[in-house]
């Protein structure tokens, strides 16, 4: 079973080594464009990413609704535990 | 002869709202007349996107000699065209100080196609011409890569301003990553574009009428094609890639609109035009 944690952990360590990102500025409530400043690109390439990872596809209405690392934490798990 | 100099404020507003209603109109007799004879007689698309352009090249060649002979303009200057028009598929990435700055810059280049917010595509007067001519809306990020990889490839350029919207009155805004995005994803050479115009005109929010204290001088500086640093090279991966180009752009606009004129001969520093109306403002946000 995967759980919310281990998403998140995934997450922020893919951030950290994509985008060299700060590990302690990535909380759960991070906004990705405002607080991480990534860019909708950016997003598509940690999605395709992810896929890469985890054999999930993204839709594109999923990608938009990401506001924040919470709101990608919880698409995934949703999408592995079906 | 009428002195230009000489001539009144009040004179210079009417000019500037006749030439205002000349773009327009002029766009709208261009899509009623030209485009449908352009559309019969063309047999392929792209025939048809290369002759659209043309026109628009055309028509922005007699709009900036019509603005400089009515004299909203006193002056365009143009630096560096011989080096980069021969070039093709590549990206010109231009700061953007005024309003008429992709009218300028599409005066110089006869096959360049420009990235535009989508309601431009959707304007009564001219979005039909732009959508034939080939540009491309900039609302949706990854479908706006695909489109102008596909553009470069075919050897078109395109023209980007990284600041998505005008310049503020004091420099630049910061660069959103797009231009970079596209570049290093495609590999298309970078021309940058600085532009200066003094006085500025036009700032944002500023009704069209509130025209400058003298006529405008507009400079457009074409430079060589970027030779990407080591430090973006560098980088592992495009993201890390597109934030150090950049970052690396951004220094280079602040340098030459900053730096001593002795070291860019031709380019006047004369700080930067404020943004103006956006409701016909061809800047794009990447």
């Amino acid at each position: 079973m995967i759980t919310k944690e281990m998403i998140f952990a995934r997450i922020q360590k893919l951030l950290v080594e994509v985008f060299e990102l700060d590990e302690s500025s990535i909380a759960l409530d991070s906004h990705i464009y405002e607080d991480l400043d990534l860019d909708s690109l950016d997003a598509v390439e940690l999605a395709v990413t992810l896929g890469a990872e985890t054999g999930i596809t993204l839709r594109e209405e999923e990608l938009r609704a990401i506001r924040t690392i919470a709101d990608a934490v919880d698409i995934l798990y949703q999408r592995i535990n079906v | 002869m009428l002195d230009k100099l000489n001539l009144s404020h009040k004179w210079r507003v009417i000019m500037t709202g006749l030439c205002f209603l000349t773009f327009l109109c002029g766009g709208l007799i261009l899509t009623l007349t030209a485009l449908p004879l352009i559309l019969l007689f063309s047999s392929t698309p792209e025939q048809k996107e290369q002759r659209v352009l043309k026109l628009i090249h055309y028509a922005f060649k007699f709009f900036m000699r019509y603005m400089q002979m009515l004299n909203p303009i006193a002056s365009f200057n143009v630096h560096g065209l011989e080096q980069v028009s021969s070039l093709k598929g590549v990206l010109f990435i231009a700061n953007h100080p005024t309003l008429i700055d992709v009218v300028a810059i599409i005066s110089c280049l006869p096959a360049c196609q420009c990235i535009v917010k989508k309601s431009l595509l959707q304007n009564f007067c001219f979005g039909r011409l732009l959508r034939t001519a080939g540009y491309i809306a900039n609302d949706h990020a990854v479908q706006l890569i695909d489109d102008c990889a596909r553009r470069l490839q075919d050897r078109h350029s395109l023209l980007i301003f990284p600041e998505g919207t005008r310049s503020p009155a004091d420099g630049l805004r910061p660069f959103t990553r797009g231009a970079a995005q596209i570049a290093i994803r495609t590999g298309a050479p970078i021309i940058p574009v600085v532009i200066t115009c003094e006085p500025p005109t036009l700032s944002k929010g500023q009704p069209w009428y509130a025209v400058p204290p003298r006529p405008i001088n507009l400079t457009l500086r074409f430079l060589p094609p970027l030779e990407v640093p080591s430090a973006v090279a560098d980088k592992q991966g495009v993201p890390l890639q597109a934030r150090a180009l950049t970052q690396h752009l951004e220094h280079l606009f602040q340098q030459k609109l900053r730096g001593p004129k002795t070291s860019n001969p031709g380019l006047l520093d004369v700080g930067r035009c404020n943004p103006a109306r956006p409701e016909i403002d061809f800047g794009c946000s990447l």
